[in-house]
């Protein structure tokens, strides 16, 4: 039964090995879905390209899927999935800040690294803006730290806070999910042409 | 051209809906009824290690120290229950131990649920059923109250030729039974009437801890 490496399934060296082989289908998926053009991915932002919002959305509405199935299978304990603790000031300052950069800079930091790999030199200057953030962010930590932590409400899920079961909100996001498929095709009909 | 698309559109349809149904799929899927349960050998082991049996001893000892992590369930009927129980104790019969409004007591890592009825036959089934489903932190009362009245409330008077271990545990075990209800000598004295055996006395004037229960949330190390 999954998580195989908590349940000592597989040993803990593993981790890097698992990482690296998943990084490279990854990156490799990304660059498949033309994530290494910066026009493309702002043009989520923008309105004439959606394409992020197609898979993205149909990426984690599969993992939700697929991990209650696995679940009810028994082939994963579900208690033993780790969920990312929510600090609701860091998030949100944070997703301020990754949003703006987003569309300014026209990647993300997994995306930036793809276009880079390719010889982009917009990827690049995005990494090495990238890093500049991270340095800035460690130099200042002492002052920031308070509003880093703050509002820490723990591994809280959908479930938690609505009250509503795992397996109502992942029919409720894949209905939603089909349907702003739906209408982002209807949507791209009138836009114009953008070149990029 | 058109063909294609038109090819392009039905595969995207026909994706659109197997991904609905899938998720609709989960709300009626209740999961295979063997999915999360332990193994009959891994079952056997642990029944065999007998680590789960709490003597009345030790259960003596943790209810009067007040073990914050202790909860008692009384398998037996609720007439049986309100008649006599072990203090801050809860009622669950044992036909319903697996109802969906008392298994949260069991499927939980926050307390160590010790199991009791009269003698250790329920309270062991009970034991089997709860762990085959992998409910950890479960214990059973060895031999059950009628073992805890012969041990804690009405312990047997060690022989003169006994050694001072056992008249040091018999005193202990008097000391504690005062405190589940036994007339200390000078209430036996005055003729109150507050005898252990007829109404456990004490024990249902004590005032019942709410328990809250939360979630089962084990720590996990992981994440970027």
């Amino acid at each position: 039964m999954g998580p195989l490496i908590p349940h000592e399934l597989l040993s803990p060296e593993w981790n890097n090995v698992i990482a690296l082989i998943i990084g490279v289908a990854f990156g490799y998926l990304m660059e498949a879905s033309g994530f290494s053009s910066s026009r493309k991915l702002a043009g989520v932002f923008y309105g004439y390209d959606f394409t992020v919002l197609r898979v993205f959305f149909t990426a984690a509405v599969v993992s939700m899927i697929g991990i209650l199935y696995l679940s009810k299978l028994g082939y994963l304990n579900f208690d033993d999935l780790y969920i990312q603790p929510t600090y609701v000031d860091s998030a949100i300052i944070g997703g301020v800040i990754m949003g703006v950069g987003f569309v300014a800079g026209g990647f993300c930091p997994g995306t930036s690294l793809c276009a880079a790999a390719i010889g982009k030199i917009d990827g690049m200057v995005f990494i090495l803006g990238l890093m500049l953030g991270v340095v800035i962010f460690s130099e200042m930590f002492p002052w920031l730290e308070g509003t880093f932590n703050a509002h820490n409400l723990g591994g809280v899920t959908l479930e938690d806070t609505l009250g509503l079961s795992n397996e109502w909100t992942t029919a409720i996001f894949a209905i939603i999910a089909v349907v702003a498929f739906y209408g982002t095709t209807i949507l791209g009909r009138y836009i114009r042409n953008v070149w990029y | 051209m058109k063909k294609r698309v038109l090819i392009t559109r039905k595969r995207y349809i026909f994706l659109g809906f197997a991904l609905v149904a899938a998720a609709v799929g989960l709300l009626f899927f209740d999961g295979l009824p063997d999915a999360n349960r332990l193994q009959a050998d891994q079952l056997l082991l642990k029944a065999m290690k007998k680590g789960h049996y709490i003597n009345s001893d030790q259960l003596a000892e943790k209810i009067i120290n007040g073990d914050p992590s202790l909860l008692l369930v009384d398998l037996r009927d609720s007439a049986q229950y309100a008649h006599y129980s072990l203090p801050n104790s809860m009622n669950i019969p044992y036909g319903k131990i697996l109802n969906k409004d008392y298994v949260g007591y069991f499927d939980q890592d926050q307390f160590k649920v010790v199991l009791y009825s009269n003698d250790h036959l329920i309270s062991e089934q009970a034991w089997l059923l709860l762990t085959s489903k992998n409910f950890s932190n479960l214990y059973v009362l060895e031999g059950g109250l009628n073992n805890f009245f012969s041990t804690i409330i009405q312990p047997k008077e060690p022989l003169a030729t006994a050694d001072r271990n056992e008249f040091e545990r018999y005193n202990t075990r008097k000391a504690a039974g005062y405190y589940f209800g036994v007339p200390m000598p000078r209430t036996v004295s005055s003729g109150t009437s507050s005898s252990v055996s007829e109404t456990g006395g004490i024990l249902k004037g004590k005032k019942r801890k709410a328990i809250t229960i939360r979630k089962k949330k084990k720590k996990k190390v992981g994440g970027c």
